[in-house]
């Protein structure tokens, strides 16, 4: 007797789940603005404090920009960052991404969102405790059934970029802070996003790490991601196409260095030089 | 110094030391009240004089509720122990400032121990009043409706369990503190993980994942590397798993051993043949057994020549005979005061000077006395099946005495000897014991003898004033006969041959009696059990969900990179289930294996069936949990865990 084969009913991968996101937008996709802020607002409160840690903001965000975020502590930038993240919901207001409002979305849908389209890089690296190096890199691409063999070995090629290979099965307390933020920029970097949010990534770090990876930043910019990082590094800032300055949740300064500028294929950039560009950061520091 | 930083930095943290108070105190009082309770039980330790059941069961049911007591103790102070432990992990960060900024280690120690004895001792005073108010509204209800729970408030045990317990956590917790003082930044860095670990996975288990799902393989991978948090929650679930085993199996056990020890000491469908007055006191010695006012028997005119039954013997087998009966079981029955006599054993020596092995014989045991139930019986023929220890085969001159008689007044019964004087004859007999036997009858107050050993020590041959019928048979299903006919037959008998005053009695309703007193006291344990189960399983509940709570950083991690809440909530339950289903079989083996050493001496297994059956409820109830725990797990504010160190 010949035993039925069921068809085996194919669970909906991640990338199904986007897709099917993507269907219910609208076509054509208008391409610019990439990012658009609307009013957004973010209240926190402590006790009987209401503390307004983004108030009002207002901010458009082209494709392969590359924004850094200045202010002093307490200005609101992790906040605006984990706001664009989707890890936060605003108060008030919106954030468009390509004309899609995220806010509405539940956090399900903004998981979702982040992996395909956020690479997230923290001030205190948040690099899983209990998984190694690799693992940790692994991760992302795992959560979107990409085949265990691909994972490893674009892991550890990321590894390899920023220089890790030999730390690969290290848990993250077995590893320095430069190291730790290394790994955590290769998580970033995983499944490829077009936006990278980083949050002061070399605020803990020494001068050498923080110039690898002011270095793995301008390299970012070169490959046409559109960048937002909280900084007060100059190593991160010099290379950025606009600088925003914020002050008690506010954006009190928008300076355009120079106009969107990366690497064409052939390596030559096309734009303002980068003598021009430091100039304008040393204005900005100026006026802080 | 101390006890102020330590209030000040309680109430600070004031969240945290109330779910540490909530747990330390559901724990506690689970204990004090337990140990209240079984004190009015009078099951905590053997009484003085057993005033119902008997030697054994009270045996049984004291080491099983000792034994709970000891496992719950030590889940209390486990549970307080693991407590103060997180309390001393969440200070790290804070002990690492304070050494920074030169505070002395002698004032550290100070600081953190004084705050968690603080937190214990609060505990411990919340605890036992809320226990004596729960046993005291119990007092109230068993009073009113039952009547025959003792007020036996417990103070000294309760005030001694919290001195030690303070003791314990005075050394332990405070090595742990001078510990943490002594670590090296990389070793407090390294948190629940060791510090030197090898994070490669070994090539076989590495395999093993690689097939399985990622949110398996991330519980793995979690549980593999944080081995000291997965030891702590092992040893939890364990202890609690092993008390909720022991609890239900126990009650099984005792139910079933008790059961199977009154019908093999009583027999279940038994006649009873013989003068009123002699049967009245047959019957009475039985009741005793699960009727504490009824007292035991005293001596009376039993050996009265018109009590003697023998002449109905022939015509008694005839009538049976046709009833399908080929024995009847001939009594002497009466109540004399016997003394204990000394017997010899030989004891194994050590010469102190020499240090060589040698043995001397030596006397054990007195010459207590007691009023005790005798019978003269045919050994061979008896309806009882008793368990006993000794040899029953063959006894001559020897003698049966009863398990209540040998643990209350004998030494080392099985080597000693039984004596009793015939006054009418001036006389005085000796017996050696040659087994000891579970009894049901005069609460186990009872010798037996060669029937025709005490007619002629009594100086009564030929002389039997009780004859015992088993009619099992006529009950069986299959069977012909009507009981009732069969009993009207035997009395018209005895009426007819031995007058008026003879009559038949049916020893079942006594024996129903006696087997609803093991279920009523198994009912007090179930009901124990259950609000046992309650505790325990709140109690772990609120830890599971504290370990699940330390790794929110992680968990908010993994929801920052992309992972839903749904494979959050399955790498958490699959990470619970795990220390479940190891915590299980580790507490079923702990438990079966120290059942057997310490409960199953003279109790009754039952069916295999039901140890596994009760491991596998206690692996459905804390799975349960353990879905409950991880269904209810939210990221509610991932972007603050993820801006904590």
């Amino acid at each position: 007797m010949q035993r039925k084969h069921k068809e085996k009913k194919m669970k909906p991968t991640r990338k199904d789940e986007y897709d099917y996101l993507m269907e219910q937008i609208p076509f054509p996709i208008p391409t610019s603005p990439f990012i658009k802020i609307s009013e957004l607002v973010k209240d926190f409160e402590i006790g009987e404090y209401i503390v307004r840690a983004v108030d009002n903001v207002e901010l458009l965000i082209r494709e392969h920009e590359y924004i850094a975020i200045i202010g002093e502590s307490g200005a609101g930038k992790t906040t605006l960052l984990h706001l664009l993240a989707g890890l936060d919901k605003p108060t008030a207001g919106a954030i468009y991404l390509s004309h899609i409002n995220i806010i509405p979305m539940d956090y399900e849908t903004l998981a979702t969102y982040r992996i395909f389209n956020v690479g997230l890089v923290f001030q205190n690296y948040n690099l899983i405790s209990s998984l190694t190096a690799v693992e940790n890199v692994m991760f992302p691409m795992q959560l979107c059934q990409i085949p265990l063999n691909e994972c490893e070995s674009k892991a550890n090629e990321l590894l390899e970029q920023v220089g890790l290979t030999a730390r690969a099965e290290h848990l993250p307390f077995q590893l320095s802070a430069g190291e730790q933020q290394r790994v955590a920029i290769a998580r970033a970097l995983a499944l490829d996003p077009p936006i990278i949010l980083a949050d002061e990534p070399t605020a803990n770090l020494d001068k050498k790490n923080a110039e690898f990876i002011g270095e793995l930043f301008e390299r970012f910019q070169s490959e046409g991601k559109t960048i937002v990082v909280a900084t007060h590094d100059e190593k991160l800032i010099k290379h950025a196409h606009r600088i925003l300055v914020m002050a008690e949740g506010k954006i009190i300064s928008d300076k355009q260095v120079t106009e969107i500028s990366f690497r064409d294929n052939d390596g030559e950039t096309d734009g303002i030089d980068e003598v021009s560009k430091s100039e304008e950061v040393k204005k900005i520091d100026e006026a802080l | 110094m101390s006890m102020n930083f330590a209030i000040k930095d309680i109430v600070h943290h004031r969240l945290e030391s109330k779910s540490i108070l909530r747990s330390n105190i559901t724990i506690l009082t689970l204990f004090f009240f337990y140990l209240n309770i079984v004190r009015s039980f009078n099951f905590l330790t053997m009484p003085p004089l057993i005033n119902f059941l008997n030697f054994t069961l009270f045996e049984l049911f004291t080491q099983f509720n000792q034994f709970l007591l000891i496992l719950t103790g030590i889940l209390a102070a486990a549970i307080l122990i693991i407590n103060n432990h997180a309390i001393i992990e969440a200070r790290k960060k804070d002990i690492a400032i304070m050494k920074a900024i030169g505070t002395y280690p002698s004032h550290l120690y100070g600081f953190y121990l004084s705050e968690v004895l603080i937190i214990c001792a609060i505990s411990m005073i919340i605890a036992w009043i809320l226990a004596f108010g729960g046993y005291l509204i119990l007092y109230l209800i068993f009073s009113s409706l039952i009547g025959n729970l003792a007020w036996y408030p417990e103070r000294g045990l309760s005030f001694l369990f919290m001195a030690s317990l303070l003791l314990v956590i005075f050394m332990f917790n405070g090595w742990e503190i001078r510990k943490i003082g002594n670590l090296s930044y990389s070793e407090t860095k390294a948190g629940p993980m060791k510090s030197k670990i090898h994070a490669i996975l070994k090539p076989r288990l590495r395999n093993f994942l690689r097939r399985k799902s990622l949110s398996l393989n991330t519980a793995i991978r979690n549980l593999y590397r944080k081995k000291k948090k997965v030891r702590q929650t092992l040893v939890m679930i364990t202890l609690a798993s092993m008390i909720l085993f022991t609890c239900f199996f126990g009650i099984f056990v005792i139910n079933k051993t008790g059961s199977t020890y009154v019908t093999q000491a009583q027999g279940e469908y038994v006649l009873a043949l013989g003068n009123d007055y002699v049967l009245e006191a047959y019957n009475q010695g039985y009741t005793t057994f699960s009727n504490s006012s009824v007292d035991p028997l005293s001596t009376g005119m039993f050996l009265n020549s018109e009590y003697n039954i023998t002449e109905i013997n022939t015509f008694l087998m005839e009538t049976l005979t046709e009833y399908d009966i080929q024995a009847i079981d001939s009594r002497l029955f009466t109540a004399e005061t016997i003394i204990e006599q000394p017997g010899v054993v030989l004891q194994a020596l050590i010469n102190e000077t020499t240090g060589a092995d040698y043995q001397e014989y030596a006397l054990v045991g007195g010459e207590d006395t007691r009023l005790v139930a005798m019978q003269g019986v045919h050994f061979d023929e008896m309806v009882q099946d008793w368990y006993y220890e000794g040899a029953l085969l063959n006894i001559q001159n020897g003698a049966v005495i009863g398990d209540t008689l040998a643990g209350e007044i004998y030494e080392s019964a099985l080597v000693q000897w039984i004596s009793y004087s015939n006054i009418e004859a001036n006389r005085t007999y000796r017996h050696k014991i040659n087994a000891i036997v579970f009894d049901t009858f005069n609460r186990g107050n009872s010798a037996y003898f060669l029937l025709e050993s005490l007619q002629e020590t009594l100086g009564r041959p030929n002389f039997t004033n009780l004859i015992l019928v088993d009619y099992s048979a006529i009950m069986m299903e299959d069977s012909l006969f009507d009981k009732d006919l069969f009993i009207e037959t035997i009395t018209n008998l005895l009426h007819s041959k031995m007058g008026e005053d003879f009559n038949v009695l049916d020893l079942y309703p006594t024996f129903q009696a006696n087997e609803q007193a093991i279920f009523e006291n198994t009912l007090t344990q179930i009901i124990l059990s259950m609000f046992m189960t309650f505790i325990i399983g709140f109690n772990l509940y609120q830890f599971q969900r504290g370990r699940v709570n330390d790794d929110l950083k992680d968990n908010s991690i993994l929801y920052a990179l992309g992972a839903k809440e749904k494979f959050i909530q399955h790498t958490i339950f699959w990470e619970l289930i795990f220390l479940i289903s190891l915590g299980t079989l580790l507490a079923f083996i702990g438990a079966m294996y120290l059942i057997i050493i310490f409960l199953m001496d003279n109790s009754n297994m039952p069916s295999i069936w039901v140890p596994l059956g009760t491991g596998a409820g206690i692996f459905v109830f804390f799975s349960g949990l353990s879905w409950i725990i991880a269904r209810r797990f939210h990221i509610s504010a991932p972007n603050q865990n993820l801006m904590s160190n």
